[in-house]
């Protein structure tokens, strides 16, 4: 089959154009770094079906980053049939220095001029037909968003595959081309090498991975450069052929960009315009903070714009007392959007639930009809129904991300990590791990800095994936209802704060004792705003709830039957009616453990039914989702007066759960700090310890998460119930940042002298 | 015990040993299906080799 790969600079489309080519729905962000992998696909719109082969976002084909490292290789090893290079428009010079690289490789290459509408709109005009003549590889317009173009694309590029193209150079009649020639003959007379060109220029440029491959070459090429002296660079011949690269590129082909009349170089872009106030130094994080707020309130709120604390409202407003939709609008207030969606689910469910049950009174044994109902559609249920919430609140999060908003959170919260030893290069994964952490660690494979990278992987899952939703909104939802505290909103937003704080205070950690390192600069080109894309939007969501139900309908599935099955039978395996359920194996592990979770508040101190909180802690190690499914399956089991076959849903399995076991308020909350900090699902662990590779950083991680989680849990737990151990707490803080400060420094003073004197 | 009861045991047990199993032959042999972490990201290195064996062609 034809292998076709698309090359390009970050954020330049080429995910995009990889979706739209081969019918992919794969994760296209507005930020650079969204591949750090290639990916492969099929496009079968030619004569013969072509794969096509997505590589990460690169600048050059240079070895700095390993995105450069991946896409050079893949292009020089595995020789493609074609190269799509893609350029994006309105950057013509800095992209087209890529193109001038790629060129000198003997590869077929296309140019793809990308986002020309957005050019158009811009008032801007490239004359492509002089670029291609200029180039001397096929240049085509098109528009990958919109998918215009895309089919002159593939037919040029699939007509370019059939030719034998040799490598050329832009430096052909330079001053360098004298000297590329030279080592060029004494690369072909030392070594059978493909790809003569493009090795000699980069021997020229002293590249690292050339010189470790022809090192014998070295001091002959030395002995070349000898005759060739250039008053501004000396013998810095990578700095040299970089500028001679880009004078070429703004002399030759920058006058194919015709801007209009009343352009000015220094005039600034709406973007620009926007970035002074989103990414100003004060309000740059006040701004992103009201901004989340805003989010969670749309998602989560009980009183939309707080007109019914204000009084807008009355009392019996939209109540539709009496009807089906009783209480799903709103009691006295406007429920924000997200309740609304989740009242309608968590009403279909429940009455889909009474239709079961009633079905199957007196048709069934009673322990079939309890499974069924309590057990499996109980704790599905229990998830499901939070579907709506889930994907309301990643509609504003992937409106965040393709507006090109998420890569400014990236540029303002680097200046805080930075001071802490973390990059805004680390940060693009953790806000991904918003998502889901499995994507956020794999893509840590940025990071050059193996202890950056491992304090990245463990932080992580502090921020706070869809699958721990559940778990904040039924539990914030439980609080309020029960204990008639706070909203909602509020409490969900401080949880995602805990955990972006305790991100922040293990980094400092990490990065002052286990893990020290350089912070190593943080380059990143901001992308420019424009509006989300309606398709993009409706297939994040549909990838979010097709992952939701699927896993609901396989993990969470299998986790209640087998939840069910040893919470009804003791360890004799003698059935357990409900009543019985504190005798049988689930309870019996619970109970073991239970001492263990005392000082985080849902230990011993809870009554009988305490266990529940535990064993479902531990569920969550399989699936987060399986806390609140573990609830639903056991809440009708263990509520006093029950209605015998009813499934409890979300938010009223945790209201029984706390008028079961008597858990307070700063217990509640602590059992949510604890699950958002511990060890993240099986499948992030795995992807964990496959990005480690190190199995000794692998177990420290583990004990990191434990204990992390364990720690927070606790603090929150014993300042919640005695406000006066926040100052001992504080103290506690202060001496150990204090004890790390001097043994860092006492460490520093013992390298410098050490320096200075050499060994002693 | 009806019928009912007996397929009601026989579909569960085979839901939680297809999961398990799946699982399992995920990591054991890296293909399969039912056990992607669906992470959206797919990519060559996909930490459960889901990737291969669940990549798309277009229509």
């Amino acid at each position: 089959m034809l292998k076709f790969a698309l090359a390009g600079n970050p954020n330049s489309g080429k995910t995009t154009l990889f979706n739209t080519l081969t019918g992919s729905t794969t994760h296209v962000g507005n930020w650079p770094g969204v591949t750090v992998d290639k990916r492969e696909g099929v496009y079968k719109k030619c004569a013969k079906p072509v794969s096509i082969v997505d590589l990460p976002g690169i600048y050059s084909l240079s070895p700095y980053t390993p995105e450069e490292v991946i896409s050079r290789n893949f292009i020089l090893n595995e020789k493609p049939n074609c190269v799509i290079n893609i350029v994006d428009a309105t950057n013509l010079e800095r992209n087209l220095y890529l193109t001038t690289q790629l060129m000198e490789i003997d590869v077929p290459v296309v140019v793809a001029l990308n986002m020309m509408d957005q050019v158009k709109k811009n008032d801007e005009k490239i004359n492509s037909q002089k670029l291609e003549e200029k180039l001397g590889i096929p240049v085509i317009e098109i528009s990958a968003l919109k998918s215009k173009g895309i089919d002159l694309l593939m037919k040029r590029a699939y007509q370019a595959s059939k030719s034998d193209r040799k490598g050329s150079t832009i430096f052909k009649s330079s001053s360098l081309g004298h000297l590329i020639n030279d080592v060029k003959i004494a690369l072909t007379e030392t070594s059978k090498v493909s790809n003569v060109l493009f090795h000699a220029i980069k021997l020229i440029e002293m590249d690292p991975l050339e010189v470790a491959d022809h090192g014998d070459l070295v001091k002959i090429i030395d002995k070349f450069k000898t005759t060739f002296s250039d008053s501004t660079f000396g013998s810095d011949f990578e700095a040299f052929v970089a500028d001679s690269r880009y004078k070429y590129i703004s002399k030759n082909f920058s006058p194919v960009l015709t801007r209009p009349a009343s352009h000015k170089i220094e005039n600034l872009t709406k973007s620009d315009k926007v970035d002074r106030v989103l990414t100003h130094r004060i309000w740059g994080i006040p701004i992103f903070l009201v901004i989340l707020f805003a989010i969670f309130h749309l998602t989560f709120s009980e009183d939309f714009l707080y007109l019914g604390a204000m009084g807008v409202l009355s009392e019996d407003f939209i109540t539709l007392e009496g009807s089906f939709y009783e209480g799903m609008f709103g009691e006295g207030s406007i429920f924000s959007p997200g309740v609304i969606l989740f009242n309608f689910l968590d009403i279909s469910m429940t009455g889909l639930s009474d239709l079961v049950a009633s079905a199957m009174e007196g048709a069934v044994a009673d322990w079939a009809a309890g499974f069924i109902v309590d057990g499996i559609l109980g704790g599905l249920f229990a998830v499901l129904s939070f579907l709506p919430q889930i994907l309301v609140l990643f509609l504003f999060f992937s409106i965040l991300e393709d507006s090109g908003y998420m890569a400014r959170i990236a540029f303002i919260l680097d200046r805080i990590f930075r001071k802490f030893g973390l990059s805004g290069r680390a940060f693009m994964p953790m806000i991904m791990g918003f998502g889901c952490s499995i994507p956020a660690m794999i893509n840590t494979r940025t990071l050059a800095d193996d202890n950056e990278r491992s304090a990245t992987i463990r932080v992580i899952p502090f921020f706070s994936c869809g699958a721990k939703l559940p778990i904040l909104t039924a539990i914030a939802g439980g609080i309020v209802m029960v204990f008639k505290i706070g909203s909602a909103e509020i409490i969900t937003y401080s949880m995602y704060l805990l955990g972006i704080a305790t991100a922040i205070v293990s980094v400092l950690f990490l990065r002052n004792t286990t893990l020290k390192g350089e912070v190593p600069p943080f380059i990143m080109e901001l992308p420019s705003y424009h509006s989300p894309q309606f398709k993009s939007l409706m297939l994040h969501l549909w990838d979010k709830a097709k992952h939701f139900v699927k896993k609901a309908f396989t993990i969470i599935l299998a986790s209640t039957i087998v939840i069910w099955v040893i919470s009804h039978f003791s360890w004799g395996w003698e059935f357990l009616p409900n009543e019985l359920i504190d005798q049988s194996i689930l309870a019996g592990i619970g109970q073991l453990l239970r001492p263990l979770f005392t000082p985080l508040g849902f230990g011993s101190q809870l009554n009988s039914w305490g266990w529940v909180f535990v064993v479902a802690a531990v569920t969550g190690l399989i699936a987060k989702e399986n806390v609140i499914a573990t609830f639903g399956t056991l809440a009708a089991c263990i509520t006093a007066g029950f209605a015998p076959n009813e499934a409890l849903e979300g938010i009223d399995s945790v209201v029984e759960m706390i008028a079961a076991t008597g858990i307070t308020v700063p217990a509640l909350i602590s059992f949510i700090a604890f699950n958002m900090t511990t060890i993240p699902c099986f499948a992030a662990v795995a992807t964990a310890k496959a990005e480690l590779k190190d199995q000794k950083r692998f177990n420290a991680t583990l004990m990191f998460w434990l204990l992390s989680s364990y720690i927070v849990g606790t603090i929150v737990y014993v300042i919640g119930t005695w406000w006066w151990s926040l100052f001992i707490i504080i103290a506690i803080t202060v001496l150990a940042v204090l004890t790390i400060i001097f043994l860092n420094k006492k460490e520093y003073t013992f390298k410098k002298k050490k320096a200075q004197y050499g060994a002693f | 015990m009806g019928l009912f009861e007996i397929a009601l045991i026989v579909v569960c047990t085979l839901i939680v040993v297809g999961v398990v199993g799946a699982a399992i032959r995920r990591k054991v042999k890296g293909k399969g299906s039912g056990f992607c972490s669906s992470c959206y990201e797919c990519c060559n290195d996909c930490p459960f080799n889901a990737y291969k064996a669940d990549k798309k062609d277009n229509k």
